[in-house]
């Protein structure tokens, strides 16, 4: 269980999160949507060590702040929202920076042909498109935690804005590899843009605003057209999916 | 180069990094033989060899040159070429960065300020205090002086664990010059002696090498060598950047913390014992990763035998190019080394910024 308790953060002294409360169970996808600054990539570091908070925040019980970074990268992988890597790895080489957790280049190979980038190994990671570095990372991210359930108990993906470089096969390919660990029993949180895709695949959507939390629920729930024309402070549509049920959203006119 | 071996996954370069390791071994140990047999006096090598091997010992004119000049040389070479690579492979490491050398930030003129301080001002320890530091003030007060200015310029070049290197390269310039300053004012404090000390000191190179410096320099460099390879996980993983190290398990405060320390002995420690020789620190690591990629557990251990080789061989081009004179080696690395660091600045710029 990751669950979160009047969490606050500051960014160079500006209170960024104010008292955020959130439970996430293994075995979903939840999908954290809002605004460009309504601190949605801030929750993910809070929640991933990166940044002291207020409050309390406990990944299968174990209080976020205080554990160490081998307890935390044993429980859950992180894949932040772009990584540049300063010196010339091969893909191989980058992939293998996440077998922390044992698995060897059998587990490393798995990992790439998951990304669909079996072929790439042996590539320098700089001279690939801004898309297969994305897909090089995610499959270093995966590799650390490649099983999503251990004996100590379920594992967890963060992933902040993952399909935000790639394609819309790219997309699905990405959100789908979410989908399959949170059905396994890993649990996935994402900070998403596309309201649309996080519909989709999300179980539980996070609808932040100014630092809070402005609604949280299914996407039914969550994605309505009072909630989101509030959180965006524009008009949005919301359609439902004809073969789906879930939400669908198009922006309402062209024009101011 | 090294030819890639047929097996091992694609991508992997481990094979091709060990056979580095043990190209570059056989290379040192020729180089040192060479080097042995290079020199004014001539000293027949196999004859040596067939006078140890037939009991007889060595004349005492090869003994004196062997073991009172050539050999210390030798492993004074070795020794601070070893410190300057690794030190400067440490450092772009922890900064990230190919550019980033201590000779060039300014770490070697913090560590030349550290020096020169010692002798000028460490007259006024007290008495207990100096007889147990003794001989080893200077390389000490050397280490300091390039801990606090890797220290500081750390604080000042990377942000969130970003640095930028037009920061990086300009506060190293200016360190430097603030460095050199205050050491122009302590030269200028500095009594008869004491300037005598100086120059002697300001003098050292490769050149003035003896078993007393090396004694000097030994106890600082050597752990950094040894122990440096055990930062090359959590370096490899600093190159993702430091949340991302953080991320997968790597405890980034207290690596950066070690690596500054690591950085400071060795960079400080071959300015106390040979003075400032620039370049070694960029041209080494950046051979190797040429050859067989950035992996540091291969790149430190390579780094040290390569940096050795090549300062024994600019050593002996030193003192061979002008004989009976001896050039300066600095001038020497300055000479190989300047080149290869703008041949690395163009090929940045043309990946888009530095």
């Amino acid at each position: 269980m990751l669950a979160a308790r009047d969490l606050t953060a500051e960014l160079a002294r500006r209170p960024v999160l104010h008292g955020i409360t959130l439970d996430c169970a293994p075995g979903t996808l939840t999908a954290i949507v809002g605004p460009n600054g309504s601190g949605k990539t801030t929750l993910l570091r809070a929640l991933t060590g990166d940044l002291r908070y207020g409050g309390s925040a406990r990944l299968n019980g174990v209080e976020i702040a205080r554990a160490g970074a081998a307890t935390l990268a044993h429980l859950r992988g992180v894949l932040a929202q772009a990584t540049s890597l300063s010196f010339p790895f091969t893909v191989l080489e980058v992939v293998r920076l996440g077998l922390t957790n044992g698995g060897g280049d059998a587990r490393a190979m798995a990992a790439l042909a998951e990304v669909g980038l079996h072929g790439h190994a042996g590539r320098v990671v700089q001279e690939l498109s801004g898309g297969e570095q994305a897909r090089v990372h995610l499959a270093r991210v995966l590799s650390q935690v490649w099983e999503p359930v251990t004996p100590q108990g379920p594992r967890w993906l963060f992933l902040d804005e993952p399909v935000a470089a790639l394609d819309i096969g790219q997309q699905l390919t990405v959100m789908r590899l979410a989908r399959r660990y949170a059905d396994q029993g890993g649990g996935v949180v994402a900070v998403m843009h596309d309201l649309n895709l996080s519909s989709m695949f999300a179980d539980r959507v996070a609808l932040m605003q100014d630092g809070r939390l402005l609604a949280h629920g299914t996407p039914a729930q969550v994605l309505t057209d009072i909630h989101l024309s509030r959180a965006y402070g524009c008009a949005l549509r919301v359609n439902t999916v004809p073969q789906v049920g879930g939400p669908w959203l198009v922006p309402q006119s062209v024009g101011a | 180069m090294v030819a890639m071996p047929a097996h091992g996954p694609a991508g992997d370069r481990t094979q091709r990094a060990a056979l580095t390791f043990r190209l570059l071994l056989l290379m040192a140990l020729a180089v040192g033989l060479m080097s042995l047999g290079t020199g004014a006096a001539g000293v027949p090598l196999f004859q040596v060899a067939r006078d140890l091997m037939s009991g007889e010992g060595l004349s005492h004119r090869d003994q004196v040159i062997l073991m009172n000049i050539r050999l210390p040389r030798l492993a004074m070479g070795m020794l601070v070429g070893a410190a300057l690579a690794v030190s400067g492979a440490l450092m772009q490491g922890l900064f990230r960065n190919p550019l980033a050398d201590p000779g060039i930030v300014g770490v070697g003129a913090g560590a030349g300020l550290g020096a020169v301080t010692a002798i000028v001002l460490g007259g006024v320890l007290p008495a207990g205090l100096a007889a147990v530091v003794g001989v080893h003030l200077v390389p000490f007060a050397a280490f300091l002086g390039g801990w606090a200015a890797t220290l500081l310029l750390y604080r000042i070049a990377t942000q969130g664990g970003q640095t930028q290197v037009a920061t990086l390269l300009l506060a190293g310039i200016a360190l430097g010059a603030l460095a050199g300053a205050l050491t122009g004012i302590l030269v200028y404090l500095a009594d008869d002696t004491q300037l005598r000390n100086l120059t002697f000191w300001g003098m050292g190179s490769i050149a003035g090498a003896s078993w007393a410096k090396i004694g000097l320099g030994l106890p600082l460099i050597l752990p950094v060598l040894v122990f440096a390879p055990l930062l090359a996980r959590a370096l490899n993983a600093l190159a993702l950047g430091e949340a991302q190290a953080g991320h997968i398990g790597i405890e980034v405060q207290r690596v950066k913390r070690v690596a500054i320390l690591g950085v400071a002995a060795a960079a400080g420690a071959s300015v106390a014992i040979a003075g400032g020789i620039g370049f070694v620190g960029i041209v080494v690591p950046h051979l190797l990763r040429l050859a067989t990629g950035p992996d540091h557990r291969w790149l430190l251990p390579n780094a040290a035998l390569l940096g050795g080789t090549l300062l024994v061989l600019a050593d002996m081009v030193a003192r061979t190019l002008v004989a009976p004179a001896e050039l300066p080696i600095g001038i020497v690395t300055a000479a190989i080394g300047a080149p290869v660091f703008l041949w690395i600045l163009l090929q940045r710029r043309g990946l888009g910024g530095l």
